[in-house]
């Protein structure tokens, strides 16, 4: 039986089939993979409001859309400029297609860079790991399941430590037409191994576009994993972001987010903390100015003793875009000493700016330390007026508080070159 | 005869519905230091906001002119860039913005809106350095967030900072040494005598004699329920600290 196929993936999906030429086809596993998720996604559709997870970010404009299928032709990138010139090595990808010419892979033993599409091309099924036989949550991970074109694949040995941090740039160029992309990135950090990921998500186009991003992090004992992920997608881009972090004993994840970009963004991080001491930290910038709209829902999900979560958020909201931050914990019972903590602090700009809050705690343990907390409110006056009276003019003593609020997050890095580049990121984001 | 730097003329200020200020007069001259003196409530926090720009003062009658130019209808930046500088009772904290930084960027600004060069950050640098010595502030307190965490001394001490970076013509000190200990006082005095020049004029607020002990006054105002009810030398301190300022408070 044909399932409907939706007018905006009609060109996508003709006939309700995968199109060729994707990785992994010639094996039947992959190939069966891709059309049983293609299957269910068209059954299920994209998320609705009525989902209570998906109630403030609805998706009906991604259904009014007509997506066209990408072109043999590769995009023009060289005019591409690393975010971090100063990187160990590179992937760029552009369109979703892994580009090796405008990449920099001359990386030291230890740390293998590569792409599903390759390992998929020399038969490597040890991969496989990272592609279940149906996809839990959300519904449009069928449809990166059934369409993604590609994805980086960095391993890290166990021992190695990174002395400068790798880059991963996602470039989509400017198409005349609206178009969807797909990407599953796959990062495994080994035991005892430090390493710091610096992936962007870049975008100039003016068409619409649908960009999701399914990524998989896997932090080994005791190793560290700083991942700092930037997105300056295209206002017209809807993006779709989920990441599985799952943390092994004394491993620690900390995530430095910084949103920038895209129309609607939806961000789903989940991390799992499954054995002893293991740790997550997250901490995010979400800048949404006019009616770009940002929802961040975060899982932190303890199952071992003294596990720990740190959640520092800060939104800024001008204009008329909206923020929204739905910070999850989950303590199971075996999960004793577990320390988990969220904090979140909202500005707004503007009277038409809007910011919500809605924090999910389930404890389960009774021997635990969990917190929450949020602020909200506008640039304080008595700041400002502080700042204006020493003769800053008032944009200037608005950007000074605006850089205040969030440079605190990115202070945590202790890459300088990485602060500055996320706070001027940040401040430009600012003004709109 | 020279020009007054600041007239204040027949001031009436609201607050809401109470008026705070009831027809200020006031002159101050280049090189003069005034001191105004009055128990709490007597408008003299009020007088140092208006004169500095803020926000939530109704002007319901006179005027103000500084340096030649209408006060009231100059931005609070502007007035800093012109030479008025207030030093804060209570000085705000702002986390995340380094003490350097924001030095660094108020001076320039205010060297830009009068035309001067911008100082580049090694000149900057030794400039505060210079003058940070003096008041007893080390590299450490510059590194840290601006007033974050600073003891009641520190953020004094980093108001006076400010006013030596920012050279203004007229500097208004709004209770400059509540929270002061003696020690913290000297420093805050010395950094504030220091400063006094003949094309500088000051006003200092305070309702303790104790300070003009060390920054001593040319003139001294006694402001009661938000009018200046007498003008003297530098010894109505001395009266004022025997007999209090039972004798200004007119009947209801």
């Amino acid at each position: 039986m044909t399932a409907q196929i939706p007018s905006y993936l009609q060109k996508i999906v003709p006939g309700a089939k995968v199109p060729a030429g994707l990785p992994g086809m010639q094996w039947p596993w992959m190939d069966t993979l891709r059309e049983k998720a293609l299957t269910r996604f068209l059954e299920k559709g994209l998320p609705r409001p009525t989902q209570e997870e998906w109630r403030y970010t609805p998706l009906f404009h991604v259904e009014k859309t007509a997506y066209e299928p990408k072109g043999m032709e590769e995009a023009n990138a060289h005019h591409l400029v690393p975010l971090v010139p100063h990187a160990l090595a590179r992937m760029v990808f552009v369109d979703g297609r892994f580009r090796p010419e405008l990449s920099e892979l001359k990386a030291p033993t230890g740390l293998t860079l590569s792409t599903l599409r390759q390992r998929m091309l020399q038969d490597d099924a040890s991969i496989r790991y990272a592609f279940p036989e149906r996809e839990e949550g959300d519904s449009w991970h069928e449809l990166n399941l059934a369409l993604f074109e590609d994805g980086p694949l960095l391993e890290v040995a166990a021992e190695f430590s990174a002395a400068a941090p790798i880059e991963i740039i996602h470039f989509f160029s400017d198409t005349p037409s609206p178009r969807t992309f797909h990407s599953r990135p796959l990062i495994d950090v080994g035991e005892n191994a430090r390493v710091t990921f610096v992936e962007s998500f870049i975008g100039t186009g003016q068409a619409p576009a649908l960009i999701s991003s399914l990524a998989h992090i896997l932090v080994h004992k005791n190793a560290q994993c700083d991942h700092v992920l930037i997105n300056q997608l295209g206002r017209q881009t809807t993006f779709l972001l989920h990441e599985q972090v799952a943390v092994q004993q004394d491993g620690h994840y900390a995530g430095t987010l910084l949103h920038a970009g895209s129309g609607i963004t939806r961000h789903t991080f989940t991390a799992s903390m499954e054995d002893t001491r293991a740790r997550t930290t997250l901490r995010a910038v979400n800048i949404a100015h006019t009616s770009r709209h940002i929802d961040l829902v975060t899982d932190m999900r303890h199952s071992a003793p003294h596990t720990q979560s740190q959640q520092d958020i800060r939104a800024l909201a001008a204009a008329d875009g909206v923020c929204i931050f739905q910070g999850g914990i989950l303590v199971e019972r075996a999960a004793q000493k577990t320390d988990a903590r969220q904090d979140h602090r909202g500005l707004l700009l503007s009277e038409r700016a809007e910011i919500n809050t809605k924090p999910a705690l389930e404890i389960y343990a009774d021997d635990v330390k969990c917190g929450h907390g949020t602020t909200c409110g506008a640039l304080d006056d008595n700041h400002l007026f502080y700042l204006r009276s020493r003769g800053l003019p008032r944009k200037d003593a608005e950007t000074m508080l605006l850089t205040a609020f969030m440079a605190e997050l990115f202070d945590a890095l202790a890459d300088e070159d990485l602060r500055s580049l996320l706070l001027e990121s940040a401040v430009e984001a600012c003004h709109g | 005869m020279t020009t007054p730097l600041i007239e204040i003329r027949d001031l009436h200020v609201k607050v809401g519905d109470r008026e705070i200020l009831k027809g200020i007069t006031l002159v101050l001259k280049s090189g003069e230091v005034h001191a105004i003196m009055g128990p709490n409530g007597s408008g003299k926090s009020t007088l140092s906001y208006v004169l500095a720009g803020r926000e939530g003062y109704e002007i319901t009658g006179g005027s103000i002119t500084f340096a030649g130019r209408d006060l009231l209808t100059m931005d609070v930046e502007e007035r800093a860039a012109a030479g008025l500088f207030l030093g804060f009772q209570y000085p705000v904290e702002i986390p995340g913005v380094s003490t350097m930084n924001f030095l660094k960027t108020c001076v320039n600004a205010v060297r830009k809106a009068r035309g001067e060069s911008e100082h580049d950050a090694v000149t900057f640098l030794r400039l505060v350095r210079e003058k940070a010595k003096a008041l007893s502030i080390d590299d450490d307190m510059l590194k840290r967030s601006l007033n974050t965490g600073f003891s009641g001394g520190e953020k004094k001490r980093a108001e006076i900072l400010q006013m030596a970076l920012l050279e203004p013509r007229l500097a208004v000190l709004d209770e400059t040494d509540s929270g002061l200990d003696i020690d913290a006082l000297k420093i805050v005095s010395g950094g504030v005598n220091a400063l006094r020049a003949p094309s500088r004029a000051m006003l200092l607020i305070t309702h303790y004699q104790r300070l003009l002990d060390y920054i001593v006054p040319d003139i001294i105002h006694v402001m009661v329920a938000g009018r200046i009810e007498e003008t003297g030398g530098k010894d109505l301190a001395a009266k004022l600290e025997a007999d209090g300022y039972k004798a200004y408070i007119r009947a209801a």
